[in-house]
């Protein structure tokens, strides 16, 4: 097991939302204050480390004929647990999230880990890969949450400050990067950035 | 493979996602019999203190009322007799239903509106939840309309779907509470 090489992987190399390019419609939805980013972020690094446990643990004993429909009812399972236990006791976040965090379900990071990497691997590298795929997805969310709410709504960090940091005055914000056109944007953007900066380490790797 | 070892196969999917699906549903049943009494409580104590802040009363008794688009009606009693009524409403807005809670007096006059919860795009549709938009209702009686409408109450910018939607609402409620006096 390399643990440094899975939190590499998780955070850069294989981000789940730059690289390989899933759970790209959560992250477009919800990113439009940090509070919203974060806790779905957060959201989805919880589930992600308990079903890659459950799942890897469970490995030798699915037959992988049914191992899809066997994934779905576990993570199914967790996504309910965490809706109801945020209703329970974060009613803010779970007000402000809404039907996405039932939708984590269907988010394909979680299905997506549990097939590449829990099913073939040990529970502490599940565990550790849970957590660092789930972090490059709450960097993602955050990174976006951040830049959408600053120039959408002129304010950092709402919900978390109160109403947030107003750093550009009412009125003059575009009102379009809080929409969705404003989240293929950003996160266009973004992609695009992480290709060039990956691209350009390769090419410092090769000439080595 | 034989006959009797393909049954076997078989035999053991199935067991196998029985019983997946059987812990699955025992945790589920637990995480819920922790948390049902408290998503319950909290939901009743938001419905609560939205009726106080929109209409304040002692009591509020639920009275029938079959107007179309209307979720529930209650009579707020003050000092025994009635004071107005607390309508909740739920009209669609741009991300689901906006659930929410209107008060109107007996002249048919709206005393307050408040969004108990709703999925209007954050940061646009949910600035509806603010002070400044809801205060405009107050006072309002018979149909009110935004101002794009011809009506007097200023829409949200960026979000005239999830504007008319509350002041649809608040419609409903002001004939709701009308067709309830009239029903006394």
């Amino acid at each position: 097991m390399n643990a440094k090489q899975i939190m590499k992987d998780g955070l850069f190399y294989q981000n789940p939302v730059l690289v390989q390019l899933l759970g790209m419609c959560s992250c477009m939805a919800v990113t439009t204050t940090l509070f919203n980013g974060l806790g779905m972020g957060l959201s989805v690094t919880a589930i992600l480390i308990c079903s890659n446990v459950v799942i890897s643990l469970l490995r030798r004993l699915i037959p992988s004929k049914i191992r899809i429909a066997a994934y779905i009812v576990i993570i199914a399972g967790f996504v309910t647990m965490v809706d109801l236990l945020l209703q329970a006791f974060l009613p803010a976040l779970s007000n402000s999230l809404g039907v996405f965090i039932p939708l984590i379900v269907v988010n394909c990071i979680i299905l997506g880990r549990a097939e590449a990497f829990a099913s073939k691997n040990g529970v502490a590298a599940s565990a550790l890969d849970g957590l660092f795929q789930g972090l490059g997805y709450t960097m993602v969310t955050v990174v976006m949450s951040v830049i959408r709410e600053l120039l959408g709504n002129g304010t950092f960090g709402a919900g978390v400050f109160g109403d947030g940091i107003r750093l550009i005055p009412a009125g003059y914000p575009a009102l379009l990067m809080i929409l969705p056109f404003g989240g293929f944007l950003t996160l266009g953007c973004l992609i695009a950035f992480s290709q060039w900066a990956l691209k350009k380490r390769q090419e410092k790797e090769g000439a080595k | 493979m034989t006959r009797q070892s393909n049954f076997r196969y078989y035999l053991r999917l199935t067991l196998t996602l029985f019983l997946i699906t059987a812990i699955v549903a025992a945790l589920l049943g637990a995480v819920n019999a922790v948390t049902a009494g408290r998503i319950e409580s909290l939901r009743q104590e938001r419905t609560q203190a939205a009726m106080r802040e929109v209409l304040a009363a002692e009591d509020y008794v639920p009275a029938a009322c079959d107007e179309p688009g209307v979720q529930a009606i209650h009579a707020a009693m003050r000092g025994g007799s009635l004071a107005g009524y607390v309508v909740e409403v739920a009209p669609a807005g741009f991300g689901g239903a906006i659930s929410m809670v209107v008060g109107v007096d007996l002249a048919g006059t709206v005393t307050g509106v408040s969004i108990v919860s709703m999925a209007e795009t954050s940061g646009l549709g949910d600035n509806a939840k603010k002070e400044s938009f809801r205060s405009q209702f107050v006072g309002g009686s018979g149909q009110l309309a935004v101002t794009k409408d011809g009506g007097t109450i200023d829409a949200l910018t960026g979000a005239t779907v999830t504007s008319r939607a509350v002041t649809s609402g608040v419609n409903t409620a002001i004939a709701a509470a009308a067709s309830a006096r009239e029903a006394e």
